[in-house]
């Protein structure tokens, strides 16, 4: 199961989006753990998007509001921090890392299922910081190249 | 008055992850109703072998379920999921391995199909070098595919038939057929 975050142009006219002609700048893999984390202190908005500028039908989507980009990115480069001093840890420190808080902290990114007990610790960790550095990127990407443009929003996909 | 307005917020973000978790848990059961049903299609063949390549939750790149066979047995498959006549999929005959074909399905169950997912979809495709198929298998019956994924899907067809390979939908009415075909199948097979 892949939940996505998709960074997309909308075309937008008198606060309406619609969807002819979009551009899809990058779209990023997100763990639900990771997508709960983000949203306990932020929340997405829902709005139409209209087919095409008839304004006529239309779809909804949920989204990050712009103002909140800046906020998200923040709380992600400090996830981001704590879980290289996990990661670092775990590498040195092999017996004194069962801490609550450390294992929450990979929940948050790689969801634990039944069997994931068995899966290869430094793969699990490749796979932690792909996914978190990837979500990261695209929110630098929104708040550093397109923080203008009000028809680019991050998208749930 | 304060207070009243963060319990309300509180209450708002705790309804939006209910819902949230409704809609992963939806998710996952579509999964889980894909495969069985690949999986007893696979019943009614020779050759397709079904399997769930994560058993996780882990972001998998589009990759929920393969299925694995013979070239004719594969090709009759995704005639019946996309509602293709067998004839117009000869091109594939050109991409299989070892008279195999592979398939990457990946299992939507939201309400819409719009232009990004189908971009993601031609990426996933794009980095799945090894699959000569890759489908997006729509199980919700109302799901709407907006005007601008069906023009985007239908110029990454093109795009990759050059290269003989096929990328797709499957609408909810595409499970439903492989389902007949299934009691058809089994039907025949005991009055044999």
């Amino acid at each position: 199961m892949s939940i996505s975050l998709n960074l997309v142009i909308y075309q937008h006219e008198n606060g309406k989006f619609s969807e002819e002609n979009l551009k899809t700048v990058r779209c990023e893999e997100v763990s639900e753990s990771l997508l709960e984390q983000i949203l306990k202190t932020n929340k997405m908005q829902t709005t139409k998007v209209y087919f095409d500028d008839s304004f006529d039908e239309s779809f909804d989507i949920e989204y990050f509001d712009n103002q909140d980009i800046e906020t998200i990115l923040s709380e992600l480069k400090d996830l981001f921090t704590n879980l290289i001093s996990h990661e670092y840890s775990e590498l040195i420190d092999k017996e004194n890392i069962s801490s609550e808080k450390n294992s929450n902290l990979k929940n948050f990114i790689v969801d634990s299922t039944v069997g994931d007990s068995h899966q290869n610790p430094t793969e699990l960790a490749i796979a932690r910081f792909r996914i978190l550095t990837g979500v990261i990127g695209m929110f630098m990407d929104k708040h550093n190249k397109f923080s203008d443009e009000t028809g680019a929003i991050i998208k749930l996909g | 008055m304060c207070e009243d307005n963060d319990e309300k917020s509180n209450e708002k973000q705790n309804s939006a992850s209910r819902s949230r978790n409704a809609v992963a848990n939806v998710a996952r059961r579509a999964e889980h109703s894909t495969l069985a049903t690949l999986s007893n299609h696979a019943i009614t063949t020779n050759t397709l072998e079904v399997t769930r390549p994560s058993g996780t939750n882990t972001p998998d790149g589009g990759h929920d379920i393969d299925v694995a066979g013979s070239t004719d047995e594969m090709k009759e498959f995704v005639s019946i999921a996309t509602n293709t006549p067998i004839k117009e999929l000869g091109y594939l005959d050109a991409a299989a391995k070892n008279g195999k074909l592979k398939a990457r399905v990946d299992v939507k169950s939201g309400k819409t199909i719009s232009g990004d997912i189908i971009d993601k979809h031609a990426t996933d495709s794009n980095r799945s070098a090894t699959y000569q198929i890759n489908l997006l298998m729509l199980t919700n019956p109302d799901c709407k595919v907006t005007p601008e994924a069906k023009k985007r899907l239908k110029t990454q067809k093109e795009l990759f038939k050059e290269n003989k390979t096929l990328i797709d939908t499957v609408p909810a009415d595409g499970l439903v057929r492989i389902k007949e075909n299934i009691a058809l199948k089994l039907s025949s097979d005991e009055e044999n």
